[in-house]
């Protein structure tokens, strides 16, 4: 079981490092989702919807308009972050499909 | 509204640390289970069997959780980022958008610089009067990256592995260790009828469970289609104890009938049981696929697989398999030559050989006692001791009969039929489901149409090619599989 147990110890270090990079692409779409829910939360109470609230234009609410592009700008972010977190999860999904086809494959245990 | 809804609470949750390890400790699991399977230690094996659906479901609730946080979040955001996306439309609409676009600028640049010039190529889409969707749509592909909780595939599929595995060793166990007292032969019509009732039964609630699941899918909504998709796979738990229990003691009476010379009682006997085990892997499917719905159903977007057995549009419920006629062995001649016939009798020889071209053949003798006439069948791809076909057990094929046969050496006999999947799947939902458990248990050994009672376990090595190992396939069969049937 040695070859199992390397297998498992490079899925585990995989692992790790795919939920790492989960966890910084989950802060980005947060910070992503904050900004545009507040920025619609603003336009709505301003104009009545989001849509309107922009096309409003910046003279009846600065605030609102500040906080839609840098939704917008955030989304930039947590994309390239997201790139990571594939690319991580990805390793990770083949290094335990690597240690249970080993599994699979030792017959004595 | 949903920037109320998303201000009021913000329901992302970190993920739990109990998924980090699941590949693991479940991987580790099966092999613990494999191990005692091959040393037929029964108590060994009903532990690890027991740990085994504990751990399966306990590890379920960590990748749910994951699997529904980041499935919501994505949702959400989603949803946030296409009204952005609307209003910036809206924006660069209007028949001022230039005035717009240079009012913003200049207020962006008043309030933050540095935000200003990260948001000037879209301000410049907008006083050109049209909004480039290619950073939004980079946008929703995170969010659907996010929704599939990456990285969780892999134990989600051993957490599936974990429940199947689970019941198909407390089934063995139950079988191995049930010590049957020696039936006497005068009550056998009463424990005949018994042994047919709770068939009879299981096949009922396996029915009524699996038509829940299909009215569900038919309904649409998620929810309720995973709240009966666990009942069916907890409906499918509770019944097996039991009914491997009633099966060895099915066997011990096949067995007292046959000694006592009542060929034709034990033949009815036999019948039952193959039904018996046919629908203890029909249980073991339910409770595969059920819980793989459960799981796979917290992603944002399903799996295809998935996605297929929840649209039931224009599918019959039932499924209907092609039956073979009913012959028996001792009538079967050249008149039935190139016919799909049904036969059945019990087992007394089971091999397995090697084609020229290295295909693999599995070969049965079937032996009506009644009549002392036998039947061989070919099997196409199925190592029948391999499978768990036992010596002794009762076994119904369906196939061809073929009064000279390539697959047997030119000798007469039943090639067995090769079900159809992806046929099947079109035409009925229960096929749909039972076919969809593929990867974890294939409902059909080579998707052979070939019913067998279950049989008790012999120890031995890997390579054992005696009918006498019932538990088999928690041996030599992948904890999950990729290909499809």
């Amino acid at each position: 079981m040695a070859a199992c147990d390397a297998l498992a110890e490079e899925a585990e270090e995989a692992r790790e490092r795919a939920e790492e990079a989960a966890a910084e692409t989950k802060d980005e779409l947060q910070e992503a989702r904050t900004d545009t829910l507040q920025a619609i939360s603003v336009c709505g109470a301003a104009a009545g919807g989001f849509a309107a609230g922009v096309a409003a234009g910046l003279a009846a609410a600065p605030a609102c308009v500040s906080s839609a592009w840098e939704a917008v700008t955030s989304w930039c972010d947590a994309r390239d972050s997201a790139r990571g977190t594939g690319a991580a999860a990805e390793q990770a999904a083949a290094a335990q499909a690597a240690y249970l086809a080993c599994l699979n494959d030792h017959k004595r245990g | 509204m949903v920037a109320d809804e998303g201000l009021r609470e913000l329901r992302a949750v970190p993920l739990p640390g109990i998924s980090r390890h699941s590949g693991r400790v479940l991987g580790d699991l099966l092999a613990a289970q494999r191990q005692a399977a091959r040393d037929a230690d029964w108590p060994a094996l009903l532990g690890t069997s027991l740990t085994l659906l504990g751990a399966g479901q306990g590890h379920a609730v960590a990748v749910r959780a994951v699997r529904s946080s980041d499935g919501t979040l994505a949702e959400d955001a989603l949803t946030g980022v296409g009204e952005v996306l609307d209003g910036l439309r809206q924006l660069a609409a209007r028949p001022d958008h230039e005035a717009q676009a240079e009012g913003i600028r200049a207020l962006l640049q008043e309030s933050d610089a540095g935000l200003a010039a990260r948001a000037a190529p879209l301000l410049d889409q907008v006083a050109a009067g049209a909004v480039d969707p290619s950073a939004f749509e980079e946008g929703e592909r995170l969010a659907d990256l996010l929704g599939q909780a990456p990285g969780t595939d892999v134990e989600a599929g051993l957490c599936v592995a974990a429940v199947t595995r689970g019941l198909l060793g407390v089934v063995h166990g139950t079988l191995n260790t049930t010590r049957p007292t020696d039936p006497d032969p005068a009550g056998a019509e009463r424990r005949l009828a018994t042994l047919r009732s709770i068939v009879d039964r299981v096949d009922g609630a396996l029915t009524t469970a699996e038509r829940s699941l299909f009215d569900a899918c038919a309904g649409g909504e998620r929810d309720e289609i995973a709240a009966a998709a666990v009942a069916l796979a907890r409906r499918a738990q509770d019944l097996l104890v039991h009914f491997a229990a009633a099966q060895a003691e099915g066997a011990a009476l096949a067995r007292t009938l046959r000694s006592a010379g009542r060929n034709a009682d034990a033949e009815r006997v036999g019948r039952a049981l193959a039904r018996g085990g046919r629908l203890v892997r029909r249980a073991v499917a339910d409770a595969a696929v059920g819980t793989r719905l459960d799981l796979d159903l917290a992603l944002r977007v399903l799996p295809p697989a998935v996605a297929d057995l929840t649209d039931t549009a224009g599918l019959a419920f039932a499924a209907a398999l092609p039956d073979g006629r009913n012959t028996e062995i001792a009538h079967l001649g050249p008149d039935d030559d190139g016919d799909l016939v049904e036969v059945a009798g019990f087992v007394t020889a089971a091999s397995a050989a090697r084609e020229p071209d290295g295909k693999l053949v599995g070969r049965v003798t079937l032996l009506d006692p009644s009549s002392g006439s036998s039947v061989e069948l070919s099997l196409l791809f199925v190592h029948p001791a391999h499978a768990g076909l036992t010596l002794d057990g009762y076994a119904v094929a369906h196939g061809r009969y073929r009064s000279a046969s390539e697959r047997l050496d030119g000798g007469p006999g039943v090639e067995v039929d090769v079900l159809a999947p992806t046929a099947l799947s079109r035409e009925s939902w229960q096929a749909r489901l039972w076919f969809s458990a593929t990867p974890w248990l294939h409902p059909w050994r080579g998707r052979l149409h070939l019913d067998w009672s279950l049989g008790t376990h012999s120890a031995g090595p890997d390579d054992f090619e005696d009918a006498t190992r019932g538990a088999a396939e928690l041996i030599l069969t992948p904890f999950t599989r990729t290909e499809n049937l």
